[in-house]
């Protein structure tokens, strides 16, 4: 059973969200989906940046990207799990690369999505958590 | 003519015609001599009456004679007493008188007046004609018949035998006469000395006082000197060798010369001396120092081994008895202990009665040529064996062909088991009616001997006919000789029936492995194709990871944007202008995806023809492929065009290979985990070839495996990634069809692949 639609969005709202993702293209309209589910979104266009975000502000769940430069999301998320260990974590994957599913399972990410990020997935993964957080 | 004749002979002669009933006579003609006699001329004589100019004649009684040879025609001698009665001369006439057949008289006589000059005239006489006589070129000598002492000779005949006058004078003709004895020089004289015959003439050698010899002619002539017979020998050296000591000396040289070159001796041994005269040479042959004795023929003998001694006198005896010449070859022992072949040669001389009284003859040193004549007969032995005992079959044939002689090896060959199957025959009778190459035996057999005959050796196969029909196969040798003046063909016939059967068997092995070796291609190329489309699989599937890539942003995009419109809508939130401007920019990013399959499919597109093109067209096409994979592992390039000339090439398949490798580049740089990864990507031109080399900082190839990289089906990528066809296919591509090179080296910091395409310009054909 899931939550209707604008109960959802009522409730994902409220959440604090640190989106990691280092293409422009794919952030511009990502983003733009993004902003009608969640009314505080911090960007981070890399890993060590999402890392310096994540000490900043409190946040209720993290998205991230992978293979990013500099510091890559798996990275980003081993350090930010030495810092808090409940944050919502859900990882973004494209197809065409390898599958990080083994890496990052030690890390407690809930859930591992794959690119492009369809809503359909998107509204079903919220509906998840919310029915946990319910529960 | 008759008057020539009688004026030139040197005795007197008159002639007379009867008158008066043949009482008296009167002069008709007289010759020269009698003028002289007379002291009359002819002129004054002709006419008058005989007893008239010569008184004494009717007392003498010549007139008698006249009168009686007139009458009866009877010749008569008639010897005169002297008809001058005077102081100066005493004369006495020995006349022939005879009657002419046209009634004259004729009378011959000869004038033996003697002038009864005061003694000091005719030695003043003597003189002049000494002097003439001792300068004379001529040998002249006077001898005694009776003493065969010698009275006189002059400076000719001493400087010609070398001996002093003084001398010359205690001897006797036969001591410089070496042919005669006494006994026989005077058997010699008897005609002249008992009035025979009036002159002799002969050929003699005289023999000088050092031993040499010469030939002369000599007329020997009964003369009286103050009532004393003597005998005059004027010598004429026919060889003429007395008209320069010099010359002589030189051709007696000559001869010797001759006899030492030739090694050929002349001898002469007189039978009754038992003296072996020898030459010069005849010592040396001997090995003995010339002339330093004189030899017997015991002697000759005993230089001659037993059995050639009983050979000679054999020899000798025929030779004799047959009055003809002998000729033997015997050995002859030296003192040193050595043998010689020699030759000796011998005629008889015979006296005029028929005696043998010498044998002259020379001997000939045939060592030498006995050697040779063994060296030939023992190289002739061993030709004959090679001709006969050859496992070669080998035949003599005349220059039409026919068999004139053959060897065993040749009958075996032919399976024949009668020479006179063989002999006189033509080797195409014993062949196939024809050749394999479709020509007729006999026909071929002409052209090859046609050759042959203008001195070109033949070798060429060909085949024959067993005697039981089979055929085999031999190589013929024609080698053109010639034997006894005459022109052969010398035939050598090897079987090569084991070759032959050898030919067909590798012919067949040939076959078999042309076969093999087609299936073996047919393989070859089946798995190159099967390389092929796997690698074009294999690169398939690369695309299409680049193309996933390509479109993973745009996708993304799209499927936010729909993401976001699906939710206005459903929330109510539907705004007009937002929904355009969303739906325009999913139109062109689809557009952007569109374009994308486009630049994929070119790579793909078969190129037949060659086009031109240069390394920036080829490389940036290339890169816009791969570029947004390059942004997204943040692989800096680094371009470098130096080169902008444009080749012709196949351009696409060269495109492949640059992105190959630059995948191959980003894979390493990936895998290696390199922080700054790079690409730098430079062209240039040298005098050959335009170059593309592209070099990565990922460290390079591991050098155990460098060798490799090019090897289908090597791959250092995991089993899932690489094909280990992109390489080797790449090298192909170059190699094969641009006829260009592609090559690996080391760089500083990683793997340098260089591209080299031929310089070509213009369209040729590959």
């Amino acid at each position: 059973m899931s939550i209707p639609l604008p109960e959802l969005i009522s409730r994902s709202k409220k959440f604090e969200l640190l989106y990691v993702e280092d293409n422009e293209d794919a952030r511009r309209y990502t983003l733009e989906m993004l902003t009608r589910f969640f009314e505080h979104i911090t960007v981070a266009e890399n890993g060590l940046e999402g890392l310096e975000k994540f000490k900043q502000k409190k946040f209720d769940l993290i998205l991230s990207d992978i293979n990013m430069p500099r510091m890559s999301g798996i990275e980003m998320i081993s350090k930010i799990r030495e810092l808090d260990q409940s944050i919502l974590i859900i990882m973004l994957s494209a197809h065409n690369e390898p599958n990080y599913y083994e890496e990052v399972s030690g890390y407690d990410v809930k859930y591992y999505l794959s690119k492009p990020l369809a809503l359909a997935k998107l509204v079903e993964t919220l509906n998840l958590i919310f029915k946990d957080d319910t529960a | 003519m008759y008057k020539l004749l009688m004026d030139s002979l040197s005795i007197n002669i008159a002639v007379y015609s009867p008158t008066e009933d043949g009482n008296d006579f009167v002069f008709v003609d007289l010759n020269k001599t009698a003028e002289d006699t007379e002291s009359l001329s002819k002129e004054e004589l002709q006419g008058k009456r005989f007893t008239e100019v010569f008184p004494g004649v009717q007392s003498s009684g010549l007139l008698e004679v006249l009168q009686r040879v007139y009458k009866t025609g009877v010749s008569e001698i008639y010897e005169s007493p002297d008809l001058h009665k005077d102081e100066k001369k005493q004369t006495r006439r020995k006349n022939e008188v005879k009657r002419l057949s046209n009634g004259n008289i004729i009378a011959m006589y000869e004038d033996c007046t003697f002038h009864k000059d005061t003694k000091a005239q005719l030695e003043s006489e003597l003189a002049s004609l000494g002097k003439i006589v001792d300068h004379s070129l001529n040998e002249i000598y006077i001898f005694d018949p009776d003493t065969l002492r010698i009275s006189y000779v002059n400076k000719g005949a001493s400087e010609n035998l070398g001996y002093r006058y003084q001398e010359l004078i205690q001897m006797t003709p036969v001591d410089i006469k070496p042919a005669y004895t006494e006994e026989r020089f005077r058997t010699v004289l008897k005609p002249l000395l008992d009035g025979r015959k009036k002159q002799l003439v002969f050929e003699a050698f005289h023999l000088r006082k050092d031993k040499s010899r010469y030939i002369i002619e000599v007329r020997l002539q009964l003369t009286k000197n103050s009532g004393k017979e003597q005998i005059v020998v004027i010598g004429n050296d026919i060889s003429k060798r007395k008209v320069s000591e010099k010359a002589l000396k030189k051709n007696i040289q000559r001869l010797e010369e001759t006899e030492r070159i030739a090694h050929f001796g002349g001898w002469e041994w007189d039978i009754q001396k038992d003296i072996v005269l020898w030459s010069d040479e005849v010592y040396r042959i001997f090995k003995e120092e010339p002339q330093s004795f004189t030899c017997t023929n015991e002697l000759f003998l005993s230089y001659l081994p037993k059995e050639d001694q009983s050979k000679i006198k054999a020899a000798v005896k025929k030779a004799k008895k047959s009055r003809t010449k002998y000729e033997i070859e015997h050995k002859i022992f030296l003192k040193d202990g050595t043998t010689k072949h020699v030759k000796s040669i011998g005629e008889f001389i015979y006296n005029k009665d028929g005696k043998a009284v010498k044998l002259a003859g020379g001997i000939l040193d045939i060592t030498d040529y006995i050697r040779l004549k063994d060296a030939l007969n023992e190289q002739e032995e061993a030709y004959s064996q090679l001709f006969y005992q050859s496992q070669d079959g080998m035949m003599l044939n005349d220059v039409d062909g026919r068999i004139l002689d053959h060897n065993q090896a040749i009958l075996d060959l032919l399976k024949l088991h009668s020479v006179d199957d063989f002999l006189n025959k033509q080797p195409f009778e014993f062949s196939p009616e024809v050749q394999p190459d479709g020509k007729p035996s006999s026909q071929r057999q002409a052209e090859k001997l046609e050759k042959v005959s203008h001195g070109v050796p033949q070798r060429f196969e060909w085949q024959i006919r067993q005697s039981d029909g089979r055929l085999s196969w031999v190589e013929i040798s024609l080698t053109p000789i010639v034997i006894g003046g005459r022109p052969r063909v010398h035939s050598v016939w090897r079987d090569i029936s084991n070759r032959k059967l050898m030919q067909a068997e590798i012919a067949e092995f040939n076959e078999e492995l042309t076969a093999e070796i087609a299936l073996a291609i047919k393989k070859n190329e089946e798995q190159s194709q099967y390389m092929l489309h796997q690698s074009r699989l294999a690169q398939m599937g690369e695309m299409i990871s680049m193309i996933a890539h390509q479109w993973r942003q745009p996708l993304a995009s799209i499927s936010a944007i729909s993401g976001t419109l699906n939710i206005d809508v459903l929330m109510d939130e539907y705004k007009k202008d937002f929904f355009e401007d969303r739906l325009n920019a999913i139109s062109d990013l689809a557009l952007h995806l569109s374009s994308t399959i486009d630049d994929f499919r070119g790579f793909f597109k078969d190129e037949k023809e060659m086009t031109l093109v240069d390394w920036k067209d080829m490389t940036e096409s290339s890169l816009a492929i791969i570029e947004p994979t390059f942004t997204d592992k943040h692989i800096r390039i680094h371009k470098e065009y130096t080169d902008s000339t444009k080749v012709l090439t196949h351009q696409n398949e060269v495109r492949q290979v640059i992105l190959n490798i630059v995948k191959n580049a980003e894979d390493a740089l990936s895998e290696n985990k390199v922080d700054l990864p790079e690409i730098w990507i430079k062209s240039y031109q040298d005098q050959t070839h335009s170059h593309l080399s592209i070099e990565d900082n990922a460290g390079g190839i591991p050098e155990d495996i460098r060798d490799k990289i090019f090897d289908p089906y090597f791959s250092t990528k995991d089993a899932k990634e690489g094909t280990g066809l992109g390489l080797y296919m790449s090298k192909m591509i170059i190699e094969d069809n641009c006829q260009g090179r592609l090559k690996l080296k080391e760089g500083s910091k990683g793997a340098v692949f260089t591209l080299s395409l031929p310089l070509r310009t213009k369209e040729k054909s590959s």
